[in-house]
């Protein structure tokens, strides 16, 4: 096996692989990250408010999805979804199963958040006769996002790292493109190197970054 | 309604899920003793053993756990000139490091969570760096440790589906993939009876796990109401530790 | 008074979770060391060392492992029952030279190489294109079968399709394999980046096909006349095959396939290769052994197209 490290073909394939990154991985996690929090956190508050059967099926749905496997989600999400008249590209599959997948994780780190912020804070605006809207956007949420933004953000990276996943639904991310070339071409370590060092360089530097948030924050 | 053909697939269907329980229960062995191994290292007042621990800690927690794989069952075996004789060998390995690596962490913020007084206690009286761990720190970080264990244990068994792209493992999603190529008509059933059978196994996970939890809380005076175990999962790791830290205090 | 007593009951009882993982640890590498020292077989074991090795290591084994990608009808599971064009020149070809266990392995097509590479099989057997890239990097049989290319389409070929350039005209969405020739083909002929869709494999593709998520399949014309012949099209019918060329050169391609073994294994190939030689002949032993799967004397590869060749076409 002519394993000896091949510049020309690492330097030619680069290209490719760099735009698998930046038009799919790059571009779905960034979607699914505002999709889950957004998602994340109405799951949060309608658990908190107790409504009375809503809060309990969001429970078990947000204990299902994360107890299953993100292939079998999309498998899912991609094949039967047709079947119900629902036909969305493979991409946008993706990008919703993967938000809905951490908007569960997020549900309960947002939950964690608002039970932390102190009891006196919600005394002291049911005394002051504020509304409740107002309570929440102002009060609580700014309080407990402050306190739980390191794990948002360290979901955010594991996302980032499961986006392979989604070459199951031919979503043609870095991954599976690093992988097509090498099987093209029949020379997988540069493909699969680069694509290696591409998440290293793009994780790494955001997994610093939070830490430092932690440590500002006083977590660490 | 046409046929199923479930009879020749049963004993594979089977055989892939024991295969998924064994890859997730022998990786995740493994990864407690990296787990324990790497988060004491990266305490160690000496500065080259923490940092190797930490640099091993950030390779497998900033890479893609696919690309960890592959590097290993594909590109570990040329390179060195070796070959893997059973194809789940590399898998476990894989999944050991990558799993570990995040282990390491809980392990380490688990043991700089239990309260100060108690190291300063141990101290006092006298007891021995080995003796403080073992008798006093471990006991009280263990409890700790264990919910974002839970978690990580669940995100392992959701990991096993990647070995459907390794000649030669066969677990149950991949036995499902080959099941959905040659009864193609009935993906909608199998896709669902795959969600439900990893919801079950994810929560006899949960379940053994909490009750481990309530076993070890109790060895140190914490223990909780029973029917707490049956509950579902809690809130995940890194929001737990501070709450738990605050009641330690 | 410190009694002993006291000391063991600080933070266990029986068993602490020490006690537990020291336990559990000792135990598991029980178990696990026989595993893991098999694990590691040195390369020159397993290797033929390049002159007489490998051969002779598996016909004493009795056993071969064959790498296959479930592409109907090359190489698939039917059944569970191991089937298709190259299994059945494989089991006839190594039963003469005494290898009579020929099992196989499903992966993905991504998958075949490196697990070829690493050991995983010995050869493989489903349906890959000897090209020049390739041809670096492992080691073809001579051909065993030459195919052109087709699109699976509507009945009535709506978007006209002929040749790959034909679809970058109609900006349809063409599915294709992971790593297989057609992909790059169609975007050198014009077809938008974002229209080729890689499916993880037929069946799959085939259910994006009748979903609408893509406009046509680009494989080899046999596999897509295999398609509609087991009826697992229905509605869609196949094009008129063609030999696609290249649009740098305007040579033509011809997509010809063969088996791959590893760098190493000359003796392998070099045996299969005689056995090969010998059915196609004359007289033309291989094409009533493959007729059943769509494979006739017009698939047979031209007399002087050699693996050598086809490898300097690149």
């Amino acid at each position: 096996m002519n394993s000896n490290w091949d510049w020309d073909y690492a330097v030619d394939i680069f290209p490719d692989i760099l735009r698998a990154f930046v038009e799919y991985t790059l571009t779905i996690t960034i979607l699914s990250s505002v999709i889950a929090a957004v998602v994340g956190l109405l799951f949060a508050v309608i658990r908190f408010l107790h409504v009375p059967v809503l809060s309990q099926v969001i429970t078990g749905f947000l204990e299902f999805v994360r107890s299953t496997p993100i292939p079998v989600q999309l498998f899912f999400l991609f094949y039967v979804l047709p079947d119900y008249g629902i036909l969305v590209g493979a991409t946008t599959v993706g990008v919703w199963c993967l938000g809905l997948h951490y908007a569960c994780y997020y549900a309960e780190v947002y939950r964690a958040g608002i039970d932390a912020v102190p009891k006196g804070q919600w005394e002291a605006c049911t005394a002051l006769s504020i509304p409740r809207r107002y309570v929440w956007q102002h009060v609580v949420l700014p309080q407990a996002l402050r306190n739980v933004l390191p794990s948002l953000g360290n979901y955010v990276i594991s996302m980032f790292k499961e986006t392979p996943f989604l070459f199951v639904i031919s979503v043609p991310e870095m991954v599976s493109v690093a992988q097509g070339i090498g099987s093209r071409n029949f020379r997988y370590v540069e493909p699969l190197t680069i694509a290696g060092l591409i998440f290293l360089a793009a994780s790494y530097p955001a997994a610093v970054a939070l830490r430092r948030l932690e440590i500002r924050l006083g977590h660490a | 309604m046409s046929d199923y053909n479930l009879g020749p697939w049963l004993d594979d269907f089977a055989h892939g899920l024991w295969v998924t329980i064994y890859l997730t229960v022998v990786s995740a062995f493994f990864a407690l003793v990296l787990a324990f191994v790497l988060g004491m290292l990266a305490r160690v007042r000496h500065i080259a053993p923490r940092t190797f621990a930490r640099i091993v800690i950030e390779l497998f927690r900033g890479t893609s756990l696919l690309i960890q794989l592959f590097w290993f069952v594909f590109a570990f075996p040329v390179i060195v000139g070796i070959v893997w004789t059973q194809p789940v060998i590399p898998v476990i390995i894989a999944l050991s490091l990558n799993f570990g690596a995040y282990g390491a962490e809980v392990v380490r913020g688990a043991i700089n969570a239990v309260a100060t007084p108690q190291w300063e206690a141990a101290v006092a009286l006298n007891l021995t760096p080995f003796q403080r761990m073992r008798r006093v720190i471990l006991p009280q970080a263990v409890p700790l440790m264990i919910p974002p264990f839970n978690n990580l244990l669940i995100q392992l068994l959701k990991s096993t589906p990647l070995v459907i792209l390794i000649p030669g493992v066969l677990d149950f999603l991949s036995v499902g993939e080959l099941y959905r190529r040659s009864e193609t008509t009935h993906y909608v059933s199998l896709y669902i009876a795959e969600l439900v059978v990893y919801f079950l196994l994810a929560y006899a996970f949960t379940l053994i796990l909490r009750a481990l939890e309530a076993r070890a809380k109790a060895r140190v005076g914490r223990a909780e109401p029973r029917r707490k175990i049956f509950s579902f999962r809690g809130p995940s790791p890194e929001e737990e530790l501070p709450a738990e830290e605050k009641a330690l205090a | 008074m410190v009694r002993r007593s006291d000391r063991l009951s600080v933070g266990s009882s029986r068993w602490s979770r020490r006690d537990l993982l020291r336990g559990s640890l000792i135990g598991g590498a029980a178990l696990a060391a026989p595993s893991l020292l098999s694990a590691c077989a040195k390369a020159e074991d397993s290797s033929g060392s390049g002159s007489g090795g490998r051969l002779q290591q598996l016909q004493s084994q009795g056993t071969i492992t064959v790498g296959i990608a479930g592409e109907e009808p090359y190489g698939f599971l039917d059944g569970g029952e191991l089937t298709g064009m190259d299994p059945t020149v494989q089991e006839k070809i190594w039963g003469e030279l005494g290898i009579d266990d020929v099992k196989s392995v499903q992966v993905g097509f991504d998958s075949l190489i490196p697990g070829l590479n690493a050991g995983n099989f010995d050869v493989v057997a489903a349906g890959m294109f000897i090209t020049g890239e390739r041809c670096a990097e492992a080691q073809f049989s001579e051909p065993m079968y030459c195919a052109p290319e087709a699109f699976l389409v509507p009945e009535g070929n709506p978007d006209n399709l002929s040749d790959f350039k034909s679809a970058a005209d109609a900006g349809v969405t063409v599915g294709v394999f992971s790593g297989a020739v057609e992909g790059p083909a169609l975007e050198d002929a014009g077809v938008d980046h974002s229209n080729v869709v890689t499916v993880p494999d037929q069946q799959a593709g085939l259910i994006q096909l009748q979903q609408g998520r893509i406009d046509t399949i680009s494989l080899t014309s046999i596999t897509l006349n295999w398609i509609v012949n087991q009826g697992q099209a229905p509605g869609f019918e196949v094009t008129e095959p063609f030999t696609p060329t290249d649009p740098k050169t305007g040579q033509k391609i011809y997509g010809c396939g063969g088996a791959v073994f590893r760098l190493d294994d000359d003796d392998l190939v070099q045996a299969f290769n005689e056995k090969l030689a010998d059915l196609i002949g004359p007289p033309n032993k291989l094409t009533p052994l493959i007729e059943k799967f769509g494979f006739g004397p017009e698939t047979l590869p031209p007399p002087n197209l050699t693996t050598e060749k086809l490898c300097n076409i690149g």
